[in-house]
């Protein structure tokens, strides 16, 4: 079963290096720079069966609405990274869901508060009381990178 | 003493005064003018040989002192009227290159042809015979041999919206059909984004010896991946094997019943 599974958020929260971690065989990141996006890979064996994802890592923005739409359409499911370490990349977390559902509907999702490594446990707890972010994450250190792309997988069958 | 006499006489008492001061400055004049030539004559080789110089000197600072200037302004008026610049050439760069193909051509043939009575061959034997029943030239069957006869190497059928892969067809595997079919996709998005006016299909793109042909129909998009030179003969048959292939194809079918009618279709390109 193939899935499309769209990682969005802003710059440099750390889409391409969360996948990279999750990925073992990059194909080419030539092409984020190039075209926007870059396709990768993974099969993810679920409790309900084998999943292929093809996730599409596209490229950040200032603002999420001005990345390419294109892009997005026809996705089963998105991820949306945001960066622990600046605020305005998770402070408008509802609005940022509201505008992908506009564009691919009600489908899966995750909201990924990245590079925890960074921060105190305490500021962390801080953040995620407060907002609404499903998964800390870390891709320096792997923690939680796995889980949360097996959970979107479980999600998509 | 006549009128005429007396008529000199007054003038020459009213005006001997302005007489004489005419011929002053006349001799005045004289003395000038000389002057003026001897300086002629004596500055005449410093000037000759000062312009001379100075143009050298000129001719020899210009480019230093002012290429970037022209540069510049050659690359901002290129910039601006691309149109206007591609006109102007293009009648003298399409006759250059219209008579360097000719001559290119003429070469090949000469070379071929003298190859051509060398070699010794049964495939030369049969052209020979060839050429005497239908009066083709032997050097154009063995150009017309030796180009690359263009072959589908793959066959993708893609969701048109999300880019994903339904099925494909080819002989041998590449790499990932997934990724290479999700790339495709991602890369038609772009090219019709950016690339081209609206309400427009990207037909394709040339990727080294490799040609990508995408169509779309409906919720399908296929990409052809092509190798050789595609011939109007070549380009026909794939129209009319496209137009087959769309023709009743069923939507939500399962991967092996794409898989089957990519193969009935393609497999004479292949």
């Amino acid at each position: 079963m193939r899935k499309k599974v769209v990682i969005v958020g802003h710059f440099g929260v750390g889409k391409t290096s969360l996948t990279k971690q999750f990925v073992s065989n990059i194909f080419s990141e030539k092409y984020l720079t190039t075209i926007g996006v870059n396709i990768e890979k993974k099969v993810v064996d679920t409790s309900k069966g084998i999943v292929n994802m093809i996730l599409w890592d596209i490229a950040g923005e200032e603002d999420l609405d001005t990345i390419k739409t294109s892009y997005l359409k026809g996705a089963n499911a998105f991820i949306l990274v945001t960066d622990l370490t600046r605020e305005i990349t998770y402070s408008k977390i509802d609005s940022d869901i509201n505008y992908m559902q506009g564009i691919v509907g009600n489908i899966p999702h995750l909201v990924i508060g990245n590079k925890s490594d960074l921060l105190s446990e305490d500021q962390v707890n801080t953040i995620t009381n407060k907002f609404n972010i499903d998964y800390v994450s870390s891709a320096k250190s792997g923690k939680n990178v796995e889980t949360f792309f097996a959970d979107i997988a479980e999600q998509l069958i | 003493m006549n009128q005429e006499r007396k008529f000199q006489l007054l003038k020459d008492t009213l005006l001997k005064e302005e007489n004489n001061k005419l011929s002053t400055h006349t001799e005045e004049l004289e003395k000038l003018r000389s002057k003026i030539d001897g300086i002629k004559d004596q500055t005449s080789d410093q000037i000759e040989e000062h312009i001379e110089s100075t143009f050298i000197e000129f001719k020899e600072r210009f480019p230093v002192e002012y290429s970037g200037v022209i540069t510049e302004a050659i690359k901002k008026q290129i910039n601006e009227a691309k149109d206007d610049v591609v006109n102007a050439l293009y009648p003298i760069m399409g006759r250059l290159i219209k008579t360097f193909i000719e001559k290119e051509i003429e070469k090949i043939v000469e070379s071929v042809d003298q190859k051509v009575n060398n070699t010794f061959s049964l495939e030369n034997i049969k052209r020979q015979f060839n050429s005497f029943f239908t009066g083709a030239k032997v050097s154009n069957q063995v150009l017309k041999d030796s180009v690359s006869v263009p072959k589908v190497e793959q066959v993708f059928l893609l969701d048109a919206e999300s880019g994903m892969l339904i099925a494909s067809f080819a002989v041998r595997n590449t790499l990932d059909e997934d990724l290479i079919a999700s790339m495709l996709s991602a890369i038609a998005d772009f090219g019709e984004d950016t690339l081209i006016a609206k309400n427009e299909n990207f037909k394709g793109f040339e990727f080294e010896l490799h040609k990508i042909n995408l169509r779309n129909f409906g919720r399908f998009d296929i990409a052809l991946v092509i190798s050789g030179i595609p011939n109007t003969s070549f380009t026909s048959q794939l129209d009319d094997i496209f137009h087959d292939f769309f023709e009743g194809l069923k939507s939500n079918e399962d991967e092996r019943y794409y898989e089957n009618r990519l193969k009935e279709h393609f497999k004479d390109l292949i």
